[in-house]
């Protein structure tokens, strides 16, 4: 059973909510054609037919003045204003069909998760896929300073051994804002990649990797005069599957990144002692120019900005969002 | 058949009629509805039922294989074929359902991002929104799947009349849906029958359903759909008639029956929503009228495997 749900109260949490169209077609050369426009409506393969009808051809369009119609209908249906907010149903397609005079097949249907399609192309130039959005984290609200503790924690990384900085960790709470300055790592994907096949071809993680905070990020090109280029935190989630693994081996017992993390990355963190914390918000230029001092390569410099990177920082803002604990900041987070 | 010869005099006169008349502008039978003459006529006169080209509307493509997954083939009278190797159709295809398996469109996250900056919204879209949003976050790292239901995996192509393949697309696409659905960690939905009431799980998740049509050009174009069984089970055909056509019955209908849609989701038991990652289980009271009166409960639950931080 979930808290957030008795937090918010029995009664108050009842969802019909679309952000994807429902798709309402009426007419149709046949019941399957009106059914197969259902369903391209839904996927928004049909958003731009013309808007009006053509008494020559017949062709479909797109009534857009319905489908105002239809959304202050369904907010006032009672399921939707009743209960669920203002964004029950806010997307609707209607769709005018040619049909035989006898029949008038009218559709109704629901696009499935969110959008779940995907448009693409070959031509002469090659094979082409709609893109999709890999950074999901640029969409989430930024955690700012008032959801966090007023006190800030101030840590110097290098005078203190990995364990002791875990031990100091453990004092506080999730949600504790902390202010590190020292060295910590940077890697990403493929140095995580790379890490793993050392670890399962029998040579250990790299010894950087058991002793400094991992940062997941890339840094974008150093301008002329700076100690850093941008250098923001990539989204941690891609990562949860080494946390595991490498605690094991006594590595990534540290991670810094930004957003949420999946259940195995709290779990392994409870077992091995270890924390995730989470930059606060403010551009990615800002943290580069204000916290970064020096930046050099570690390791893998042939993978570019997926090196692994050491780099120092001062009064780097951060906060616990999972502790050794077992706790999760975002669990209990509703923005 | 066999016609009597002055039948077949009769039928070869006719034909000879239809000759001259197609070859001919001025004689034309009226069985001959189009008043287009010329083939260029016939074309420019045609109306296609759908005038709709999403494809020119997508933000950004990624490209995944260059010109290499491709060949060229001049014809004689100048115009070029394109050839497409069936190994480009499966990787595409294992590509898109990976892709739409962990990833949303951009407009969409928008969307989501847009109801927690709304003021107006209430606390419940708040909470909704946000959840989707770190569902979305952790399956955007492409190792859990947005929602459990992967879905059945549904292909439309449009080949141009210049593109050639050995024919065998069908298979490519299909093979490319069973890498995906195979290599990565999704669900195999799909269920064969083995008699009228015996059925088993083709542990691959095909049959893919796979429509292809033509189209004029040198593009083959696509959509790859990942279609769950909730929101296909929503999907409702009513056979109405004329009577149905102004608007006050129009209204009347449509409210009727989103209403009871609606109402579909809470009939009194366990239903899981899962038009939007299934996350919410709700346990509607149902009054005898069939209106909904209150809930009586409501759980929360990680419908998705990809929610499970919050909801376990």
């Amino acid at each position: 059973m979930n808290e957030e749900c008795h937090s918010l109260g029995v009664g108050s949490l009842i969802y019909i909510f679309h952000v994807s169209p429902r798709a309402i077609v009426i007419g149709g050369l046949s019941a399957e054609l009106n059914l197969k426009t259902v369903k391209l409506a839904s996927t928004k393969f049909y958003d731009d037919l013309p808007t009006t009808g053509d008494a020559k051809s017949g062709r479909a369009f797109r009534d857009v003045e319905w489908e105002e119609h239809i959304l202050k209908m369904t907010r006032n249906l009672g399921i939707g204003a009743q209960f669920g907010g203002k964004y029950f149903c806010h997307d609707v397609r209607v769709i005018r069909l040619p049909r035989h005079g006898a029949s008038c097949p009218v559709g109704i249907g629901v696009s499935c998760s969110a959008d779940r399609q995907v448009l693409a192309k070959i031509n002469k130039d090659g094979v082409f896929i709609e893109q999709l959005e890999t950074d999901v984290s640029k969409y989430l609200p930024e955690v700012t300073d008032d959801a966090l503790s007023e006190t800030v924690v101030s840590l110097n990384l290098n005078n203190m051994s990995m364990d002791e900085l875990r031990a100091k960790l453990s004092e506080y709470p999730v949600k504790t804002r902390l202010s590190l300055t020292g060295t910590i790592v940077v890697a990403r994907d493929i140095a995580h990649a790379k890490m793993l096949e050392k670890l399962e071809s029998g040579h250990g993680l790299p010894q950087y990797a058991k002793d400094h905070i991992i940062y997941y990020a890339g840094p974008a090109k150093t301008p002329a005069g700076y100690a850093s280029g941008s250098f923001g935190p990539t989204t941690a989630g891609r990562m949860d599957a080494y946390v595991d693994k490498f605690m094991e081996h006594g590595g990534s017992m540290i991670t810094l990144a930004k957003g949420n993390r999946s259940k195995a990355v709290t779990k392994a963190c409870k077992k091995y002692k270890g924390f995730y914390l989470g930059s606060i918000g403010g551009p990615a230029a800002i943290l580069a120019q204000n916290c970064i001092r020096k930046v050099e390569v570690l390791d893998n410099e042939e993978d570019g900005m997926e090196a692994v990177w050491k780099i120092d920082v001062e009064n780097f803002p951060a906060f616990i969002v999972v502790d050794d604990k077992g706790e999760d900041f975002f669990k209990e987070w509703l923005g | 058949m066999i016609l009597s010869s002055s039948r077949r005099g009769a039928v070869s006169a006719l034909r000879r009629a239809l000759w001259r008349s197609s070859t001919s502008t001025t004689t034309r039978p009226a069985f001959f509805s189009s008043t287009a003459s010329t083939p260029e006529d016939v074309v420019s006169d045609y109306t296609p039922l759908f005038s709709s080209n999403v494809y020119s509307q997508v933000p950004e493509y990624r490209k995944l294989m260059g010109p290499e997954a491709v060949e060229t083939v001049q014809l004689p009278d100048g115009q070029t074929l394109l050839q497409v190797k069936g190994e480009a159709l499966r990787t595409l295809s294992r590509t898109a359902f990976a892709d739409i398996a962990h990833l949303l469109r951009p407009a969409h996250l928008q969307q989501l991002r847009n109801i927690l900056d709304d003021a107006e919204a209430s606390s419940n879209d708040h909470f909704v929104a946000l959840e989707l949003l770190k569902n979305a976050n952790i399956a955007s790292a492409g190792v859990l799947p947005g929602c459990q239901d992967t879905g059945t995996a549904i292909v439309l192509g449009k080949k141009g009349h210049l593109v050639l393949t050995d024919g065998h697309d069908e298979a490519y696409l299909s093979a490319g849906a069973a890498d995906a659905y195979r290599e990565l960690n999704l669900r195999y939905s799909q269920v064969a029958p083995v008699d009228m009431f015996q059925e088993k799980n083709t542990g691959n998740n095909l049959p893919a359903q796979i429509d292809l049509l033509a189209s004029p050009g040198q593009e083959y174009k696509f959509m790859f759909i990942a279609k769950g069984g909730g929101s296909a089970n929503k999907t409702f055909l009513y056979q109405q008639t004329k009577a149905l056509l102004n608007p006050g019955s129009l209204e009347t209908f449509l409210e009727n029956n989103i209403k009871t849609i609606g109402m579909y989701y809470c009939t009194g038991q366990y239903c899981v929503y899962c038009c939007h990652y299934c996350f919410v289980l709700l346990l509607f009271y149902r009054s005898s009228t069939l209106t909904v009166d209150a809930p009586i409960y409501i759980f929360c639950l990680t419908g998705t495997s990809a929610c499970p931080p919050y909801h376990l």
